[in-house]
Protein backbone atom coordinates (compact mmCIF):
# COMPACT_ATOMS: atom_id res chain seq x y z
CA UNK A 1 0.00 0.00 0.00
CA UNK A 2 2.83 2.37 0.87
CA UNK A 3 4.55 1.23 -2.22
CA UNK A 4 7.44 0.64 0.28
CA UNK A 5 9.61 -2.46 -0.34
CA UNK A 6 9.35 -4.51 2.62
CA UNK A 7 11.00 -3.27 5.39
CA UNK A 8 14.51 -5.03 7.35
CA UNK A 9 12.58 -4.65 10.85
CA UNK A 10 9.91 -2.39 12.57
CA UNK A 11 9.56 1.18 10.31
CA UNK A 12 9.48 4.03 12.99
CA UNK A 13 9.88 7.47 12.60
CA UNK A 14 12.83 9.68 13.81
CA UNK A 15 13.65 13.37 14.40
CA UNK A 16 16.60 15.51 15.03
CA UNK A 17 16.66 18.79 16.87
CA UNK A 18 19.59 20.65 17.68
CA UNK A 19 20.56 24.21 18.00
CA UNK A 20 23.81 24.80 16.15
CA UNK A 21 26.70 27.80 16.79
CA UNK A 22 28.53 29.09 13.70
CA UNK A 23 32.14 29.09 16.31
CA UNK A 24 33.51 31.00 13.31
CA UNK A 25 32.88 32.72 10.16
CA UNK A 26 30.76 31.01 8.07
CA UNK A 27 30.71 31.03 4.26
CA UNK A 28 27.42 29.49 2.74
CA UNK A 29 26.93 29.50 -0.85
CA UNK A 30 28.98 28.96 -3.78
CA UNK A 31 28.38 25.47 -3.62
CA UNK A 32 27.09 24.31 -7.24
CA UNK A 33 23.76 23.76 -7.14
CA UNK A 34 23.18 25.77 -4.36
CA UNK A 35 22.45 29.14 -3.67
CA UNK A 36 23.89 32.54 -5.94
CA UNK A 37 23.49 34.33 -2.70
CA UNK A 38 26.33 34.24 -1.17
CA UNK A 39 25.36 34.40 1.92
CA UNK A 40 21.74 33.85 2.22
CA UNK A 41 19.58 35.68 4.51
CA UNK A 42 15.36 35.58 4.91
CA UNK A 43 12.91 38.66 5.76
CA UNK A 44 10.67 38.05 8.16
CA UNK A 45 7.41 40.58 9.07
CA UNK A 46 6.81 40.81 12.29
CA UNK A 47 2.99 40.84 13.67
CA UNK A 48 3.45 44.43 14.48
CA UNK A 49 4.66 45.53 11.19
CA UNK A 50 8.37 45.70 12.15
CA UNK A 51 10.56 43.58 9.19
CA UNK A 52 14.11 41.66 10.08
CA UNK A 53 16.58 40.16 8.55
CA UNK A 54 18.17 37.15 9.74
CA UNK A 55 21.08 34.64 8.21
CA UNK A 56 20.03 31.42 6.90
CA UNK A 57 21.60 27.86 6.71
CA UNK A 58 19.15 26.86 4.75
CA UNK A 59 18.00 23.17 4.94
CA UNK A 60 18.79 22.54 1.01
CA UNK A 61 21.95 23.57 1.66
CA UNK A 62 22.74 21.28 4.89
CA UNK A 63 20.47 18.07 2.48
CA UNK A 64 23.21 18.55 0.02
CA UNK A 65 26.55 18.76 2.57
CA UNK A 66 24.97 15.16 4.30
CA UNK A 67 24.18 13.16 1.21
CA UNK A 68 28.09 14.17 -0.02
CA UNK A 69 29.59 12.92 3.26
CA UNK A 70 27.53 9.80 2.71
CA UNK A 71 29.00 9.58 -0.80
CA UNK A 72 32.47 10.63 0.36
CA UNK A 73 32.58 8.21 3.16
CA UNK A 74 35.72 5.98 3.14
CA UNK A 75 34.72 2.65 2.97
CA UNK A 76 37.11 -0.88 3.56
CA UNK A 77 37.88 -1.46 -0.22
CA UNK A 78 39.96 2.31 -0.57
CA UNK A 79 37.19 3.37 -2.53
CA UNK A 80 34.40 5.93 -1.35
CA UNK A 81 31.00 4.87 -0.63
CA UNK A 82 29.39 7.11 -3.95
CA UNK A 83 31.97 5.11 -6.12
CA UNK A 84 31.18 2.15 -4.38
CA UNK A 85 27.32 2.54 -5.37
CA UNK A 86 27.75 3.95 -8.42
CA UNK A 87 25.51 7.04 -6.71
CA UNK A 88 26.47 10.07 -7.53
CA UNK A 89 25.47 13.61 -7.62
CA UNK A 90 23.16 14.71 -10.10
CA UNK A 91 23.41 11.05 -11.25
CA UNK A 92 22.10 9.15 -8.15
CA UNK A 93 21.64 5.29 -8.62
CA UNK A 94 17.74 5.74 -7.26
CA UNK A 95 17.83 1.59 -5.69
CA UNK A 96 15.73 1.05 -2.92
CA UNK A 97 18.57 -0.81 -1.34
CA UNK A 98 21.07 1.61 -1.02
CA UNK A 99 21.86 3.20 1.97
CA UNK A 100 21.91 6.79 0.74
CA UNK A 101 18.99 6.76 -1.92
CA UNK A 102 16.68 5.31 0.47
CA UNK A 103 16.34 8.17 2.92
CA UNK A 104 18.27 10.89 0.92
CA UNK A 105 15.60 9.94 -2.72
CA UNK A 106 16.66 9.49 -5.68
CA UNK A 107 15.67 10.68 -9.49
CA UNK A 108 16.27 9.10 -12.80
CA UNK A 109 14.53 11.85 -14.94
CA UNK A 110 11.70 10.18 -17.04
CA UNK A 111 12.61 6.94 -15.25
CA UNK A 112 12.58 6.52 -11.93
CA UNK A 113 11.83 8.40 -8.46
CA UNK A 114 12.86 7.00 -5.59
CA UNK A 115 10.82 9.53 -2.69
CA UNK A 116 12.96 10.55 0.04
CA UNK A 117 12.16 9.93 3.51
CA UNK A 118 14.20 12.57 5.23
CA UNK A 119 12.70 16.62 5.21
CA UNK A 120 15.68 18.82 6.73
CA UNK A 121 13.88 21.93 8.60
CA UNK A 122 15.25 24.87 10.45
CA UNK A 123 17.98 26.89 9.64
CA UNK A 124 16.63 30.55 10.07
CA UNK A 125 19.48 31.67 13.08
CA UNK A 126 18.00 33.02 16.36
CA UNK A 127 19.90 36.52 16.65
CA UNK A 128 18.50 39.38 13.74
CA UNK A 129 20.76 41.33 11.88
CA UNK A 130 20.88 44.48 13.50
CA UNK A 131 20.61 47.15 10.90
CA UNK A 132 23.81 48.81 12.27
CA UNK A 133 25.78 45.49 12.16
CA UNK A 134 24.57 44.05 8.52
CA UNK A 135 27.79 45.15 7.12
CA UNK A 136 29.72 43.50 10.30
CA UNK A 137 27.64 40.25 9.87
CA UNK A 138 27.91 39.85 6.39
CA UNK A 139 31.36 41.72 5.87
CA UNK A 140 33.34 41.67 2.38
CA UNK A 141 36.70 40.78 2.83
CA UNK A 142 39.23 42.34 0.76
CA UNK A 143 41.48 39.49 0.23
CA UNK A 144 40.08 37.58 -2.39
CA UNK A 145 39.67 40.32 -4.41
CA UNK A 146 41.02 39.62 -8.15
CA UNK A 147 44.09 41.78 -8.26
CA UNK A 148 43.25 42.69 -11.95
CA UNK A 149 40.30 44.72 -11.19
CA UNK A 150 40.39 47.88 -9.02
CA UNK A 151 36.54 47.51 -7.90
CA UNK A 152 36.10 45.21 -5.14
CA UNK A 153 33.80 42.44 -5.76
CA UNK A 154 31.58 42.19 -1.94
CA UNK A 155 28.91 40.35 -3.14
CA UNK A 156 31.36 37.57 -3.64
CA UNK A 157 33.21 37.82 0.06
CA UNK A 158 30.61 37.57 2.41
CA UNK A 159 30.21 35.56 6.13
CA UNK A 160 27.97 34.78 8.58
CA UNK A 161 29.09 36.19 11.80
CA UNK A 162 30.54 33.85 14.37
CA UNK A 163 28.49 33.22 17.25
CA UNK A 164 25.01 32.56 15.57
CA UNK A 165 22.54 30.20 16.45
CA UNK A 166 21.00 28.34 14.26
CA UNK A 167 17.80 25.69 15.23
CA UNK A 168 18.30 23.07 12.64
CA UNK A 169 15.94 19.57 12.31
CA UNK A 170 16.03 16.52 10.61
CA UNK A 171 12.86 14.07 10.36
CA UNK A 172 12.67 10.70 8.75
CA UNK A 173 9.34 9.25 7.84
CA UNK A 174 8.69 5.07 8.08
CA UNK A 175 12.37 4.18 8.30
CA UNK A 176 14.01 1.20 9.89
CA UNK A 177 16.80 2.00 12.34
CA UNK A 178 19.06 0.49 9.63
CA UNK A 179 17.87 3.18 7.42
CA UNK A 180 18.39 5.90 10.04
CA UNK A 181 22.23 4.85 10.85
CA UNK A 182 22.97 6.96 7.96
CA UNK A 183 21.39 9.23 8.63
CA UNK A 184 23.00 9.58 12.14
CA UNK A 185 26.31 9.46 10.08
CA UNK A 186 25.38 12.14 8.06
CA UNK A 187 24.43 14.39 10.49
CA UNK A 188 27.14 14.54 12.87
CA UNK A 189 29.91 13.85 9.70
CA UNK A 190 28.24 17.44 8.38
CA UNK A 191 28.66 19.07 10.75
CA UNK A 192 32.07 19.99 10.37
CA UNK A 193 31.91 20.82 6.77
CA UNK A 194 28.95 23.14 6.90
CA UNK A 195 29.80 26.49 4.73
CA UNK A 196 31.92 26.27 2.13
CA UNK A 197 35.34 27.87 1.97
CA UNK A 198 37.54 28.16 4.97
CA UNK A 199 37.22 28.33 7.42
CA UNK A 200 34.08 25.80 7.48
CA UNK A 201 32.22 23.96 10.43
CA UNK A 202 29.26 24.32 12.76
CA UNK A 203 29.15 22.94 16.00
CA UNK A 204 26.30 21.40 18.68
CA UNK A 205 25.56 24.71 21.17
CA UNK A 206 26.42 23.51 24.48
CA UNK A 207 25.10 25.16 27.53
CA UNK A 208 25.97 23.67 30.87
CA UNK A 209 28.49 21.76 29.16
CA UNK A 210 25.69 19.90 27.58
CA UNK A 211 24.76 20.11 23.77
CA UNK A 212 21.16 20.94 23.15
CA UNK A 213 20.49 18.06 21.27
CA UNK A 214 17.01 15.87 21.09
CA UNK A 215 16.76 12.33 18.92
CA UNK A 216 13.10 11.17 19.13
CA UNK A 217 12.49 7.30 18.00
CA UNK A 218 8.95 6.37 17.54
CA UNK A 219 5.53 5.54 16.51
CA UNK A 220 3.24 7.69 18.31
CA UNK A 221 4.40 11.22 19.07
CA UNK A 222 4.86 12.37 22.75
CA UNK A 223 6.59 14.63 23.37
CA UNK A 224 6.76 19.19 22.94
CA UNK A 225 9.03 19.33 19.91
CA UNK A 226 11.71 21.42 20.55
CA UNK A 227 11.52 24.21 17.81
CA UNK A 228 12.04 27.56 17.65
CA UNK A 229 9.88 30.39 15.51
CA UNK A 230 12.12 31.60 13.07
CA UNK A 231 10.21 35.30 14.20
CA UNK A 232 12.03 34.24 18.00
CA UNK A 233 15.15 36.68 17.93
CA UNK A 234 16.32 36.42 21.91
CA UNK A 235 18.53 33.91 22.42
CA UNK A 236 17.80 33.56 26.31
CA UNK A 237 14.01 33.05 25.30
CA UNK A 238 14.71 30.90 22.45
CA UNK A 239 17.19 28.46 24.38
CA UNK A 240 14.71 28.15 27.55
CA UNK A 241 11.94 27.02 25.04
CA UNK A 242 14.20 24.59 23.50
CA UNK A 243 15.27 23.07 27.18
CA UNK A 244 11.51 23.28 28.25
CA UNK A 245 9.82 21.21 25.41
CA UNK A 246 12.62 19.00 25.26
CA UNK A 247 12.05 17.91 29.27
CA UNK A 248 8.01 17.82 28.14
CA UNK A 249 7.25 14.26 27.40
CA UNK A 250 3.56 13.14 28.68
CA UNK A 251 3.60 9.65 30.68
CA UNK A 252 7.24 9.01 30.11
CA UNK A 253 9.79 6.69 32.07
CA UNK A 254 13.38 7.51 32.49
CA UNK A 255 16.40 9.34 33.97
CA UNK A 256 15.74 12.74 32.38
CA UNK A 257 18.37 11.99 29.18
CA UNK A 258 16.70 9.29 28.12
CA UNK A 259 13.16 9.04 28.52
CA UNK A 260 10.66 5.89 27.11
CA UNK A 261 7.12 5.80 26.83
CA UNK A 262 4.36 2.91 26.40
CA UNK A 263 7.21 -0.08 26.02
CA UNK A 264 9.08 2.33 23.51
CA UNK A 265 6.04 3.54 21.18
CA UNK A 266 7.96 6.72 21.65
CA UNK A 267 11.89 7.36 23.07
CA UNK A 268 14.18 10.37 23.40
CA UNK A 269 17.27 10.90 24.23
CA UNK A 270 18.38 14.54 25.42
CA UNK A 271 21.74 16.13 25.33
CA UNK A 272 25.07 14.08 25.93
CA UNK A 273 23.04 10.64 25.82
CA UNK A 274 21.60 12.07 22.41
CA UNK A 275 24.84 12.44 21.36
CA UNK A 276 25.85 8.97 22.02
CA UNK A 277 22.86 7.35 20.54
CA UNK A 278 23.58 8.80 17.51
CA UNK A 279 27.17 7.97 17.20
CA UNK A 280 26.24 4.66 17.89
CA UNK A 281 23.84 4.35 15.09
CA UNK A 282 27.22 6.32 13.23
CA UNK A 283 29.53 3.64 14.09
CA UNK A 284 26.78 0.51 13.31
CA UNK A 285 26.86 2.76 9.84
CA UNK A 286 30.73 2.34 9.57
CA UNK A 287 30.83 -1.20 11.11
CA UNK A 288 27.89 -2.45 8.45
CA UNK A 289 27.94 -0.40 5.63
CA UNK A 290 31.34 1.50 4.72
CA UNK A 291 33.52 -1.71 6.37
CA UNK A 292 31.42 -4.50 4.40
CA UNK A 293 33.83 -6.96 2.44
CA UNK A 294 32.26 -6.83 -0.75
CA UNK B 1 -12.38 22.85 14.16
CA UNK B 2 -8.78 24.66 14.24
CA UNK B 3 -5.63 23.15 14.11
CA UNK B 4 -2.56 24.90 15.45
CA UNK B 5 0.21 23.58 13.22
CA UNK B 6 3.48 24.49 13.13
CA UNK B 7 6.24 24.33 10.53
CA UNK B 8 9.52 23.24 10.79
CA UNK B 9 11.31 24.85 8.02
CA UNK B 10 10.34 26.88 4.67
CA UNK B 11 7.22 25.67 3.18
CA UNK B 12 6.61 25.53 -0.65
CA UNK B 13 2.98 25.34 -1.72
CA UNK B 14 3.98 25.39 -5.67
CA UNK B 15 1.35 27.96 -7.75
CA UNK B 16 -0.03 25.76 -10.52
CA UNK B 17 -0.05 25.97 -13.26
CA UNK B 18 3.62 27.70 -13.27
CA UNK B 19 6.71 27.50 -14.89
CA UNK B 20 9.11 24.44 -14.38
CA UNK B 21 12.16 27.09 -14.03
CA UNK B 22 10.31 29.48 -11.45
CA UNK B 23 8.21 27.90 -8.49
CA UNK B 24 6.24 29.92 -6.71
CA UNK B 25 4.40 29.55 -3.97
CA UNK B 26 1.25 30.44 -2.25
CA UNK B 27 1.59 32.31 0.88
CA UNK B 28 -0.77 29.91 2.63
CA UNK B 29 -1.62 26.46 2.68
CA UNK B 30 -4.10 25.25 0.15
CA UNK B 31 -7.35 23.97 1.34
CA UNK B 32 -6.31 20.71 -1.13
CA UNK B 33 -2.79 20.30 0.49
CA UNK B 34 -4.06 20.69 4.23
CA UNK B 35 -6.38 17.80 2.85
CA UNK B 36 -3.71 15.79 1.69
CA UNK B 37 -1.39 16.31 4.87
CA UNK B 38 -4.29 15.97 7.42
CA UNK B 39 -4.78 12.46 5.58
CA UNK B 40 -1.36 11.32 6.24
CA UNK B 41 -1.19 12.33 9.88
CA UNK B 42 -4.30 10.26 10.52
CA UNK B 43 -3.34 7.42 8.65
CA UNK B 44 -0.17 7.55 10.76
CA UNK B 45 -1.83 7.75 13.93
CA UNK B 46 -3.83 4.61 13.01
CA UNK B 47 -0.57 2.71 12.24
CA UNK B 48 -0.38 2.58 9.03
CA UNK B 49 3.34 3.55 7.15
CA UNK B 50 3.46 7.15 5.47
CA UNK B 51 1.96 6.69 1.73
CA UNK B 52 4.86 6.64 -0.45
CA UNK B 53 3.14 9.28 -3.14
CA UNK B 54 5.79 10.23 -5.59
CA UNK B 55 6.02 12.95 -8.27
CA UNK B 56 1.72 13.71 -9.69
CA UNK B 57 1.52 11.80 -12.32
CA UNK B 58 -1.41 10.39 -13.65
CA UNK B 59 -1.23 7.09 -11.45
CA UNK B 60 -0.74 8.25 -8.74
CA UNK B 61 -3.14 7.83 -6.17
CA UNK B 62 -5.04 11.25 -3.94
CA UNK B 63 -4.98 10.21 -0.33
CA UNK B 64 -7.29 12.91 1.62
CA UNK B 65 -9.85 13.40 3.77
CA UNK B 66 -13.41 11.81 3.68
CA UNK B 67 -15.51 14.46 1.31
CA UNK B 68 -17.80 14.98 4.57
CA UNK B 69 -14.81 16.91 6.20
CA UNK B 70 -13.99 19.94 4.40
CA UNK B 71 -10.98 21.53 4.48
CA UNK B 72 -10.61 25.36 4.09
CA UNK B 73 -7.00 25.93 3.87
CA UNK B 74 -4.20 26.69 6.62
CA UNK B 75 -2.92 30.74 7.21
CA UNK B 76 -0.13 32.31 8.60
CA UNK B 77 0.55 33.36 11.92
CA UNK B 78 3.15 35.45 13.91
CA UNK B 79 6.36 36.42 12.15
CA UNK B 80 6.01 35.16 8.33
CA UNK B 81 8.35 35.83 5.25
CA UNK B 82 6.53 38.59 3.05
CA UNK B 83 7.13 38.42 0.30
CA UNK B 84 7.68 34.79 0.38
CA UNK B 85 11.55 34.00 1.02
CA UNK B 86 13.09 33.48 -2.88
CA UNK B 87 16.71 31.01 -3.09
CA UNK B 88 18.35 30.75 -6.67
CA UNK B 89 19.41 27.78 -7.36
CA UNK B 90 21.83 26.67 -9.77
CA UNK B 91 20.48 23.31 -10.94
CA UNK B 92 22.01 21.00 -13.73
CA UNK B 93 20.37 20.48 -17.02
CA UNK B 94 21.15 17.04 -17.38
CA UNK B 95 21.12 14.69 -14.56
CA UNK B 96 22.89 12.37 -16.51
CA UNK B 97 26.64 12.50 -14.88
CA UNK B 98 28.33 12.59 -11.16
CA UNK B 99 30.32 15.85 -11.58
CA UNK B 100 28.57 17.64 -8.59
CA UNK B 101 29.35 15.24 -6.25
CA UNK B 102 33.49 14.88 -7.22
CA UNK B 103 35.70 14.90 -4.86
CA UNK B 104 38.15 16.90 -7.31
CA UNK B 105 36.93 19.29 -10.06
CA UNK B 106 39.35 19.27 -12.21
CA UNK B 107 38.52 21.32 -15.79
CA UNK B 108 34.67 21.22 -16.53
CA UNK B 109 34.41 18.81 -18.75
CA UNK B 110 31.09 20.66 -19.84
CA UNK B 111 28.48 17.89 -18.89
CA UNK B 112 27.36 20.09 -15.49
CA UNK B 113 26.28 22.50 -17.36
CA UNK B 114 23.79 24.52 -15.29
CA UNK B 115 20.66 26.77 -15.73
CA UNK B 116 19.45 28.80 -13.00
CA UNK B 117 16.07 28.76 -11.48
CA UNK B 118 14.17 30.49 -8.49
CA UNK B 119 12.46 28.43 -5.60
CA UNK B 120 10.04 30.23 -3.00
CA UNK B 121 9.37 28.81 0.32
CA UNK B 122 7.53 30.47 2.97
CA UNK B 123 8.44 30.90 6.70
CA UNK B 124 6.38 31.32 9.34
CA UNK B 125 5.94 30.54 13.02
CA UNK B 126 3.01 28.88 12.93
CA UNK B 127 0.23 28.39 10.72
CA UNK B 128 -3.95 28.20 11.80
CA UNK B 129 -5.57 25.71 9.85
CA UNK B 130 -9.77 25.19 9.23
CA UNK B 131 -11.28 21.70 8.73
CA UNK B 132 -15.76 22.23 8.90
CA UNK B 133 -18.00 19.33 8.56
CA UNK B 134 -21.63 18.40 9.49
CA UNK B 135 -20.75 15.17 11.39
CA UNK B 136 -19.55 16.51 14.49
CA UNK B 137 -18.11 12.83 15.35
CA UNK B 138 -15.82 12.58 12.54
CA UNK B 139 -14.60 16.06 12.84
CA UNK B 140 -14.01 15.11 17.11
CA UNK B 141 -11.77 11.84 15.97
CA UNK B 142 -9.72 14.71 14.62
CA UNK B 143 -8.24 15.81 17.68
CA UNK B 144 -6.19 12.26 17.60
CA UNK B 145 -3.21 13.52 15.50
CA UNK B 146 -2.16 15.96 17.97
CA UNK B 147 1.65 15.89 17.76
CA UNK B 148 1.80 14.22 14.82
CA UNK B 149 4.01 15.42 11.79
CA UNK B 150 4.82 15.14 8.11
CA UNK B 151 6.13 16.08 5.05
CA UNK B 152 3.68 19.51 3.92
CA UNK B 153 3.69 20.94 0.19
CA UNK B 154 6.23 20.53 -2.33
CA UNK B 155 9.01 20.85 0.54
CA UNK B 156 9.27 21.15 4.23
CA UNK B 157 7.67 19.10 7.03
CA UNK B 158 5.13 20.46 10.02
CA UNK B 159 3.27 19.24 12.36
CA UNK B 160 -0.31 19.45 14.77
CA UNK B 161 0.23 21.39 17.76
CA UNK B 162 -2.99 21.94 19.50
CA UNK B 163 -6.88 21.00 17.67
CA UNK B 164 -9.55 23.19 19.25
CA UNK B 165 -12.89 21.95 18.49
CA UNK B 166 -15.63 20.97 17.13
CA UNK B 167 -16.96 24.49 17.74
CA UNK B 168 -20.12 25.25 16.76
CA UNK B 169 -20.65 27.93 13.88
CA UNK B 170 -23.63 30.31 13.05
CA UNK B 171 -24.15 31.51 10.36
CA UNK B 172 -24.70 35.53 9.78
CA UNK B 173 -24.34 38.15 7.37
CA UNK B 174 -22.47 40.93 8.40
CA UNK B 175 -19.03 42.83 8.01
CA UNK B 176 -16.25 41.00 9.27
CA UNK B 177 -12.99 39.74 8.45
CA UNK B 178 -12.95 36.42 6.94
CA UNK B 179 -10.25 34.17 8.75
CA UNK B 180 -10.09 32.22 5.03
CA UNK B 181 -9.96 32.53 1.58
CA UNK B 182 -13.05 33.73 -0.58
CA UNK B 183 -14.26 32.60 -3.69
CA UNK B 184 -13.36 35.88 -5.54
CA UNK B 185 -17.00 36.02 -7.33
CA UNK B 186 -18.83 36.18 -3.87
CA UNK B 187 -16.28 38.82 -2.89
CA UNK B 188 -16.51 41.20 -5.67
CA UNK B 189 -20.36 40.75 -6.37
CA UNK B 190 -21.05 41.71 -2.46
CA UNK B 191 -17.69 44.27 -2.25
CA UNK B 192 -16.96 45.65 -5.73
CA UNK B 193 -13.83 47.89 -4.62
CA UNK B 194 -12.20 46.01 -2.42
CA UNK B 195 -8.75 45.28 -2.44
CA UNK B 196 -8.06 41.30 -2.58
CA UNK B 197 -4.83 39.63 -4.06
CA UNK B 198 -6.36 36.66 -6.42
CA UNK B 199 -5.44 33.39 -6.93
CA UNK B 200 -6.06 30.03 -9.05
CA UNK B 201 -7.10 27.61 -6.71
CA UNK B 202 -8.46 23.91 -6.63
CA UNK B 203 -11.22 21.84 -5.29
CA UNK B 204 -11.92 17.80 -5.25
CA UNK B 205 -13.70 16.45 -7.97
CA UNK B 206 -15.17 13.06 -6.10
CA UNK B 207 -16.06 9.78 -7.58
CA UNK B 208 -19.56 8.55 -6.73
CA UNK B 209 -19.64 6.17 -3.23
CA UNK B 210 -21.61 3.14 -2.74
CA UNK B 211 -23.36 5.68 -0.30
CA UNK B 212 -24.22 8.34 -3.27
CA UNK B 213 -26.89 5.85 -5.14
CA UNK B 214 -30.10 4.80 -4.74
CA UNK B 215 -31.22 1.48 -3.85
CA UNK B 216 -31.96 0.94 -7.60
CA UNK B 217 -29.16 2.33 -8.74
CA UNK B 218 -27.10 -0.12 -6.91
CA UNK B 219 -29.04 -3.09 -7.98
CA UNK B 220 -28.68 -1.72 -11.74
CA UNK B 221 -25.09 -1.01 -11.23
CA UNK B 222 -24.68 -4.85 -9.97
CA UNK B 223 -26.12 -6.29 -12.93
CA UNK B 224 -23.69 -4.52 -15.22
CA UNK B 225 -19.98 -4.52 -13.90
CA UNK B 226 -18.21 -6.99 -14.19
CA UNK B 227 -14.66 -5.95 -12.59
CA UNK B 228 -14.80 -5.94 -8.88
CA UNK B 229 -15.02 -2.61 -7.47
CA UNK B 230 -11.80 -0.69 -6.12
CA UNK B 231 -11.52 0.17 -2.64
CA UNK B 232 -11.95 3.93 -1.60
CA UNK B 233 -11.12 5.62 1.31
CA UNK B 234 -14.27 6.18 3.84
CA UNK B 235 -12.44 7.77 6.90
CA UNK B 236 -9.76 9.54 7.35
CA UNK B 237 -8.02 6.69 9.30
CA UNK B 238 -8.10 4.09 6.63
CA UNK B 239 -5.61 3.36 4.61
CA UNK B 240 -6.92 3.43 1.36
CA UNK B 241 -6.81 5.58 -1.11
CA UNK B 242 -9.71 8.44 -1.93
CA UNK B 243 -12.34 8.88 -4.26
CA UNK B 244 -11.28 11.89 -6.00
CA UNK B 245 -11.09 12.18 -9.72
CA UNK B 246 -9.11 15.50 -10.35
CA UNK B 247 -8.80 19.05 -9.04
CA UNK B 248 -11.01 21.59 -10.33
CA UNK B 249 -9.54 25.75 -10.79
CA UNK B 250 -11.59 28.35 -9.24
CA UNK B 251 -10.69 31.93 -8.66
CA UNK B 252 -9.97 32.61 -4.96
CA UNK B 253 -9.39 36.01 -2.98
CA UNK B 254 -7.46 37.36 0.33
CA UNK B 255 -8.01 40.35 1.60
CA UNK B 256 -5.58 41.26 4.15
CA UNK B 257 -5.83 40.57 8.22
CA UNK B 258 -7.80 44.59 8.60
CA UNK B 259 -10.10 44.23 5.79
CA UNK B 260 -13.85 44.03 6.85
CA UNK B 261 -16.07 42.64 3.99
CA UNK B 262 -19.71 42.17 3.37
CA UNK B 263 -20.20 38.15 2.85
CA UNK B 264 -22.34 35.37 4.52
CA UNK B 265 -20.59 33.59 7.48
CA UNK B 266 -20.70 31.00 9.54
CA UNK B 267 -18.97 31.96 12.30
CA UNK B 268 -17.94 31.47 15.88
CA UNK B 269 -16.39 34.33 18.12
CA UNK B 270 -13.81 35.54 15.98
CA UNK B 271 -13.28 32.90 13.06
CA UNK B 272 -15.37 34.01 10.01
CA UNK B 273 -15.68 31.62 6.98
CA UNK B 274 -17.66 32.29 3.97
CA UNK B 275 -20.07 30.49 3.50
CA UNK B 276 -19.20 30.48 -0.57
CA UNK B 277 -16.22 29.02 0.48
CA UNK B 278 -17.31 25.72 2.26
CA UNK B 279 -19.92 25.47 -1.02
CA UNK B 280 -17.34 25.67 -3.07
CA UNK B 281 -15.21 23.10 -1.85
CA UNK B 282 -17.50 21.10 -0.82
CA UNK B 283 -16.54 20.12 -4.46
CA UNK B 284 -17.99 18.37 -7.37
CA UNK B 285 -19.66 14.68 -7.55
CA UNK B 286 -19.07 12.48 -11.17
CA UNK B 287 -20.60 9.67 -11.90
CA UNK B 288 -19.28 6.56 -13.94
ZN1 LIG C 1 22.02 5.70 -4.39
Amino acid sequence: MSGLPQANGQRYHFDIYAILEGSQELYFGHEVMINVNMVETVRLVLPNGEGIEKCYLSPTKRRGIERRCLLWAPCSNGKMLGEKLDCHIPKTCTKPECPVCAVYGGLITGKQTLIGRLTHGGGVAIQPLLPEEKQRAMHPSAILNDPNTNSPTPFKRQYNEPGLLYPVYNHCLSVTEDEFQAVAYAFLDSLARIGSGNPKGASLYEVDNAPLLVVDKYLVPHGARPVISPGETSVERALQIFQDKARRVNGGTGNGEHITVNNGNFERWIGWSAHQKLQKWADTFVNRVLKAND
Amino acid sequence: MIFTIRPTAGLTFRVLPGSILDITTYSFVPPTTLSGFLRRLAMMHAGFDFPNTGPNDQDTPFYVLPRELIPLGAYPVGACSRPAHRTYRKGPRDLGHRAFSDMYRGKASGRENIQLHTWEYLLTDELTGYVVSENEKELARMTGIVGYGSKMGKEGYAFVERVSGPLPLQRTELKAVPSTLIPADDLFEKNPRVPADIFTLYSFVWLETEEDRTESQKKQRRGKSTSLPKIYSTSAFDEHPSPVVKYKPFPAARVDGQTGVMLDYLHYEEIFIPVSLIETLRGEIVYE
